[in-house]
């Protein structure tokens, strides 16, 4: 009996925990997406959403959003630096600040660009640790 | 001993459905010469709301409260938990006799210009709802020795700041009457029911 009842709590420990929020994310396997996958739901999801929708007025889309497109060889810089001021996102204008990510690695930077780029309807393909480097390297000049 | 558990089960649902709970008194307590105890009562502050209005303790006086810290830029629980604040603002929106006050631990970005914007974008409304702007050490005493919840600076922390997710449950005396963590749905949820009580409260 006691073994039955164990047997059930790991069964459904596990199977909760293999469940992510996000369905589309089993589209794709690579181990950057998923290490990229982690760092957003550590860093990202409660600003920016586990659909990548934002919050209100307060804090904007990455789904969909033209800025995001627009800055594509930016948003390194941006996450790493944090940004302030006004944005435009999608026609709607911003204005809270993001602090700095400074300890990300450019690995991990290049796992978590790899994981928005790849996710709600985009497929903009993987990003390596020499592209973030050469990303971060123009944008601090 | 299954049917004496089965027993206490069943004692214990009876008891608590039974009669309208009431709400302990929180903090320390001392007792007077009287005879009386005298409750914790939160200690005086003075602040800037949103709409750059002064706000103290007689500004609540006569209300029941909810208490939050918090930052605009926080990149850990405070989304989560002023979402989850934002369910029982929309509950209880036209009880004028329940206000929600968020003190920011940021009061040096978080200007009451910074914190009406932040307001409004989140479609807040200011008759029930102030964001509070304080000085700095004086926000981080008040969280500490006023409302017993953690807030302190640390550089290693995403933002800067260590803080609690706990939110506060004050009566009409200034009396704390729990806590809840702010950042789970089911403790808002008894939260919500707990405010009913209170208000109800003679």
């Amino acid at each position: 009996m006691k073994k039955i009842i164990a047997g059930i709590i790991i069964g459904v420990l596990l199977t909760s925990c293999a469940s992510t929020p996000e369905e589309n994310t089993n589209k794709f396997t690579n181990l950057s997406y998923q290490g990229g996958l982690e760092i957003y739901q550590q860093r990202c999801v409660v600003c920016h959403g586990a659909k990548g929708e934002g919050l209100k007025d307060l804090y904007p889309p990455i789904a969909g959003s033209d800025y995001l497109l627009k800055n594509k060889q930016m948003i390194p810089c941006i996450i790493k630096n944090g940004l302030e001021g006004e944005i435009t996102v999608n026609g709607k204008m911003y204005n809270s600040r993001m602090l700095s990510h400074s300890d990300l690695t450019d690995m991990e930077l290049a796992d978590l660009m790899t994981f928005i780029f790849n996710s709600w309807e985009m497929n903009e393909g993987t990003f390596t640790k020499k592209e973030i480097k050469k990303m971060l390297d123009n944008c601090n000049k | 001993m299954k049917s004496s558990l089965i027993f206490l089960l069943v004692a214990t649902l009876l008891f608590s459905c039974g009669k309208q709970k009431r709400l302990p008194i929180l903090g320390p307590k001392s007792v007077e010469e009287s005879g009386d105890t005298s409750y914790f009562t939160i200690p005086p502050f003075e602040a800037i709301n949103q709409n750059g209005e002064v706000i103290n303790n007689e500004s609540l006086k006569g209300n029941i409260y909810i208490a939050e810290f918090f930052f605009t830029s926080c990149p850990t629980i405070c989304p989560i938990m002023t979402e989850q604040l934002f369910r029982v603002h929309e509950k209880f929106k036209s009880e004028d006799r329940l206000k929600i006050v968020s003190f920011t631990l940021d009061p040096e970005y978080d200007t009451p210009e910074k914190l009406q914007d932040h307001a409004v974008r989140r479609g807040i409304d200011i008759h029930q709802w102030w964001f509070l702007n304080d000085k700095k050490s004086e926000t981080y005493e008040l969280a500490q020795k006023g409302y017993f919840v953690t807030a302190l600076e640390d550089s290693s922390e995403p933002g800067g700041i260590v803080h609690s997710g706990k939110v506060s449950l004050i009566d009409k005396k200034g009396r704390i009457r729990a806590y809840y963590d702010g950042t789970i749905e089911a403790d808002v949820n008894v939260l919500i029911n707990d405010i009913a009580t209170l208000l109800e409260e003679k």
